[in-house]
Order: C-alpha cells, then structure tokens, then sequence
C-alpha cells in the first residue's frame, strides 16, 4: 500500500439533467504508484476530465459525485472538510487543468498572482521570491514575466506560467487535465519534455489526461485507457504499446496515420462516439467493435489480468486478436 | 504604475473631435428651424406686454444669437467666440439673467445632488448584486431581484410624488423644497451644510432607489459568469481562500458596470428633471423644464451644450479610469 499515491475505490460520478442523474463514471478503480506518469486516455465525451475533477473533487454541478473514495495519504479526499481540502491543494496535491490559457486572472499582474497563491497558503510572499524565481527557471521562463499581464504573455508562455503556479509549493501529486490543448507541436512538445524532466527530478507522481495518444504514449509510464466512463485496458507502457488486449486501444494505435504510409488499412469504426447506454447489459463498446459477437451484447465484461498488471476489459481476448 | 501616456493622448483627441462636433450641432440646430430664435423671442415679449421693445432690439436679439446676415462660416467663427468666452446668450424667461450665469448657479446644485446619490446608489448596488450573485438561486437572490426589478421599472415621478407626500407633505419630516433652508447664511459653516444635507435628502433618497435596480442586476449578471470562469475556477483548484476569490470575481465582473456609472453621472446633469422639479430643487434640471414650458430657447441650448460637455467628460473619465482598471484595454490604447 505504501507504494500507491492515489488510490480511487468505486468512484461513481455522474451528471444531473433536467429528468434525473445519468451516471458517467461507473465503479472506478485505480491505484497510481509514487512517483510514476499515469496516462488516461480517452475520446470526447469518454469521461476523462469529470474523472480528472472528481479524483480532485472539484466537478461542478449539474456534475456530482455519487460516491466513492479518493484515498491520498491516508485520507479520503472525498470526506475532507472544505477547509483542509482548500489546504492540501497546491500544496500536496495540485491541478492543471484544461484550457490553461483562460487560468489566469487577467487584470492581475503574474506576480501578483503568484503572490495571492502564496498568500493562500499563509506564506509571506515578500520572502519567496527566490522560490518562484526558481519555479519560473523550472519551465525555462524568464522573470521578467512577473510584471506582465496574462495577455501580454503567448499561449505556450501561459501555459507554463500556470505549470510553475500549480508546482511553485512542491506538491507531490499533480493531475493535469490536457494541459497542452490549443498549443501548437513544438510548444506543446517541449513543455511536455520539461514536465517529464520536473517529475523526473522531483519524484512528482503525475496523473496525465489527454485524448493524444502520441503524447500519451511518449511520456506515460503506465496508460489506462477509457472507453464510455470504464477502463477498457490498462497497463505499463510497452505492454499497452506491443500487446493491445482490447480492440479499442489495438484499432487507435493501428489507426494513428504516419506520413508517407496509405490509410487504405484503416479498420473503421462503425457508429457514433460512446453516449453512454446505461440499461445496456452488454460491453459499452460493442456496437463499434469490428470483432464483436453476439454474446458480447449479453454480459458486461469484467477486468480480467492478462499478465502482470496488465488488465482488459473483453470477453473475446485472445480469440480476436486471431483474426486480424 | 506605469501611465499610459498615449492611451491618454489618444482619448484626449478623441473627445475633442466628438465635442466640436456636438458644439457644431448645437450651432446648426437653431439655424435650422423656420424662422429664428430671435425672431420668437422679440414676438413673446411683444405679446407679453414688453413696452418700448423697438425693431432695433429685434436686431440686438439677432447679433445675441450671432444671427447676423453674415456668411455662415463668419457666424460660426463668431459663435465659438462667444462659446469659448462663455457667453451663452441671454435668457428669455429670467431676462437680463445670462444663461450662463444662471448655469452656474444651477450646476453646482445638480452636481452635489447627482454624483452624491449615484455614487451611493453605485455602491450599495454593486454589493446586493455581488452578494444577490454569489448567492444565487436562493430565497436572498430572489428577493434582491425582484426588489431590483420592482424599482428599476418604476416611474420616477410617481416615486418621487409618494416619496415626497409621506416624508414632506403629511409626515412633515423633510422640507418640501429648496436647497438649503432661508434662516442659514451660504457658505462653509455647519449649519448651512447640515441644512443642504437635510434638503438633498428626498431627492436624493429617490434618485438612489430608482438607479439602484439597474446597478443590483448589472452586477449580479456579471459577476455569475465571472464566479464561473477558468479562472475562478483554477484559483479553487489552487486552494485560494474563499476572499481571495470572491475579490478576483468582483473585480472582473464590476468593469462593465464602470462604464454605466460614468454615463449616467453625465447623463443625470439633465436627467434628473423629474425629481429636481418635484422636489423644486434648484438645479439644471428645474431650469430645463421651466425653459422648455417657456421657450427659451438660449437656455435650453446652454442646457443641451452643457449636459454634452458633461456626457463626454463623463466617457472621458471612465475611458482613462477603465485603462487603469483593465489593461487589455490600455494595450489597445499604446
């Protein structure tokens, strides 16, 4: 137990509508290792960044959490007073999100804002300015960012001015929601490298969310990957990369396009994104899955291990994977 | 701070093209309609009895309103003149009175009347709104909004009659009228300020709670969105204090409303005529309606000129103020 940061335990979270609640995540489990990169990915509207926020307990109605443990330190973070909650965040445990380009107040000078984060967590800011200086060397910014305002920074440099916030007091666990959505490649790739050299240097367990399976592949150690609100397989990297136990995970890697290569070997698809059909018994993926049965219509598959640590979520594993 | 000086100089030109245009209209307008200005004035004091007024004075009222026979470009030359030495012409209807001598009796009045009450109805407005906004959907948030509602859609006359009837007429709490009471000498001492407090009080009073709804419903509308924003919702997932983050909503969220503040400052130096003459206090605003009633027409032009001048600086002023408050805007400005 020791060895885990984060321990998820039959995590339900769901959406309210005008009508009633419909359940997005369903029975989640994960446990996420010290010090590792855990990748989660997923398509739109797989679930992926409510899990984010639920695992940080910060979804908004209509959202909600049904129920469920967070364990962190041997604390659920889901019967946390708002008040200790407000405390550990930033602190041990951190967040950054989505569209991290709209994160920052933009009528507040950055040093300001470093200051208010600082001022939070009952820190006299006059005498750290030596560690946000240090936080900003970090993620390769200059200092003179501190007396900009938000809109007088380019994306990439926002974005990395809301990586040092999010680290500046040394949490050790940090969720990031697609931190890099609406950044160009080469920006984009370079902050993930000097992420990954951060976690590295500090031993940060990182939770990544993402949708780019290139990213997630190239700075994950374990993948879990998300098909309508469950695990549909997960495992270390190489395993997920070599030995795809699911059609889901198998068809996307297949799938990626490389330049100079034909797509006439595309394996389609069939039918729409996951909408999550909650009365269906079957698999969630098995209106899409070219290798389904009918059986697979019937019985909601368990996450069965196929070697060490290494699960999926298919009744016809092995027999699939014969046939392409 | 760092000032932004040609934002500053930008705004500067700006509100100068816009106010020779406005003072351009207010030289046309009068040209423009049949007959003359001064013509309807020499028949109103014929009509009005007024003896031993000759065809010469007719000619004397014309060269006051600069309607010479003279090319217009000369005219106009001729009127900027007159402007700028402030000389707004003569009053019709408390002749030989200057029309600037009665604005500057007027305007001070109107000016403590109207930027006290809006400022406190500005004030109090933003806070029920922050509060009705940060609170919303429940029984406090209704209960601002439809008080909200209620008076931003009341007539203002009939406010400021009921508001007048129960405090001055029957309750007997409130003088009826005036700026100050007979038995106090003008001038800095306690009880003439005491006693323009006192008569300032009802006016004030329904100017406060008319403007109040449109400041409560600005706000709340703002600052909803705003409490919803990345950025609000970053600060929570940083673990900011509950203070911390009302203030960073508050703060974007009160800009648009900095803008209406500055409007209707300039707007009420004319729009407070209802209340001004109900309450018979002696501002612009009770000149107005006793110049529209009579027809003078250089009074009301000095009134029209005036509540321009007022309207810009009042954009004027929010225009620079909103360059400190929000910088995206000043960047646009440099």
């Amino acid at each position: 137990m020791d060895s885990s940061a984060i321990e998820i335990k039959n995590l339900n979270v769901g959406y309210n509508t005008e009508t009633d609640f419909s359940l997005i995540i369903k029975n989640f489990n994960l446990s996420i290792k010290k010090g590792e990169i855990f990748g989660i990915a997923g398509e739109s509207g797989s679930g992926k960044s409510t899990l984010a926020q639920a695992i940080y307990r910060s979804v908004k109605y209509p959202g909600e959490i049904e129920s469920g443990e967070v364990i962190f330190k041997d604390k659920d973070i889901m019967k946390m007073e708002a008040n200790d909650l407000r405390k550990i965040r930033a602190t041990l445990f951190s967040f950054i999100p989505q569209a991290a380009m709209n994160a920052l107040n933009p009528v507040r000078k950055i040093r300001y804002q470093f200051y208010d984060l600082l001022i939070a967590h009952g820190i006299l800011p006059e005498k750290n300015n030596d560690k946000i200086s240090a936080v900003l060397k970090m993620v390769r910014l200059n200092e003179s960012v501190l007396d900009n305002y938000p809109h007088e920074l380019s994306g990439g440099m926002r974005q990395r001015t809301v990586i040092a916030m999010s680290i500046l007091l040394n949490p050790e666990v940090v969720i990031l929601d697609e931190p890099t959505t609406g950044l160009d490649v080469l920006v984009e790739h370079e902050i993930l490298k000097d992420l990954k050299n951060i976690q590295r240097k500090y031993g940060i367990t990182m939770i990544f969310i993402t949708h780019d399976l290139a990213i997630l592949y190239e700075i994950s150690d374990r993948i879990a990957m998300i098909y309508a609100g469950e695990i549909v397989e997960f495992g270390a990297r190489d395993d997920m990369l070599e030995n795809s136990t699911h059609p889901y995970n198998f068809l996307l890697l297949k799938n990626i396009p490389r330049i100079g290569v034909k797509m006439d070997n595309i394996i389609k698809l069939k039918g729409n994104p996951s909408n999550f059909k909650e009365n269906f018994p079957g698999c969630q993926f098995y209106e899409r899955c070219p290798f389904s049965k009918g059986e697979c219509s019937e019985k909601h598959p368990d996450l069965r291990e196929y070697s060490n640590e290494h699960y999926y979520r298919c009744i016809r594993f092995p027999e699939w994977k014969q046939n392409v | 701070m760092r000032i932004p000086i040609k934002y500053i100089i930008k705004k500067i030109s700006l509100f100068f093209v816009v106010f020779m245009g406005a003072i351009t209209v207010n030289f046309a307008l009068p040209r423009m309609m049949p007959g003359n200005p001064a013509q309807v004035v020499y028949s109103q004091i014929l009509r009005a009895g007024g003896s031993g007024v000759s065809p010469v004075y007719l000619n004397q009222l014309e060269v006051e309103y600069g309607l010479s026979k003279a090319p217009l470009y000369i005219q106009y030359f001729q009127y900027l003149d007159n402007l700028f030495h402030g000389n707004l012409g003569v009053s019709i209807s408390y002749f030989p009175e200057p029309v600037s001598t009665i604005l500057a009796q007027a305007l001070p009045w109107t000016l403590f009347l109207v930027i006290s009450s809006i400022t406190i109805s500005f004030f109090i407005g933003n806070h029920l709104g922050r509060y009705a906004g940060t609170n919303r959907n429940t029984g406090k948030d209704l209960a601002i909004d439809l008080f909200s509602m209620f008076m931003a859609a009341f007539p203002a006359f009939v406010l400021a009659f009921i508001i007048l009837d129960i405090f001055a007429v029957y309750g007997n709490l409130f003088p009826i009228g005036g700026a100050y009471g007979i038995s106090v000498n003008e001038g800095l001492n306690v009880p003439f300020i005491l006693s323009v407090l006192y008569h300032a009080f009802l006016p004030a009073l329904t100017i406060i709670l008319i403007s109040l709804g449109g400041w409560v419903l600005g706000m709340r509308n703002n600052i909803i969105p705003s409490l919803n924003s990345d950025f609000i919702n970053y600060s929570e997932n940083l673990g900011f204090k509950k203070y911390q983050i009302k203030s960073i909503a508050y703060r974007n969220a009160i800009l648009p409303n900095m803008t209406g503040f500055a409007m209707s400052i300039g707007l009420s130096t004319s729009g407070v005529i209802i209340e001004e003459s109900i309450f018979s206090y002696p501002g612009v605003g009770m000149y107005m309606i006793n110049a529209i009633n009579s027809l003078d027409y250089p009074l009301i032009q000095g009134i029209f000129l005036m509540v321009v001048i007022a309207v810009l600086i009042g954009n004027f002023a929010v225009d620079i103020l909103y360059g400190f408050l929000d910088p995206r805007i000043r960047q646009e400005g440099d």
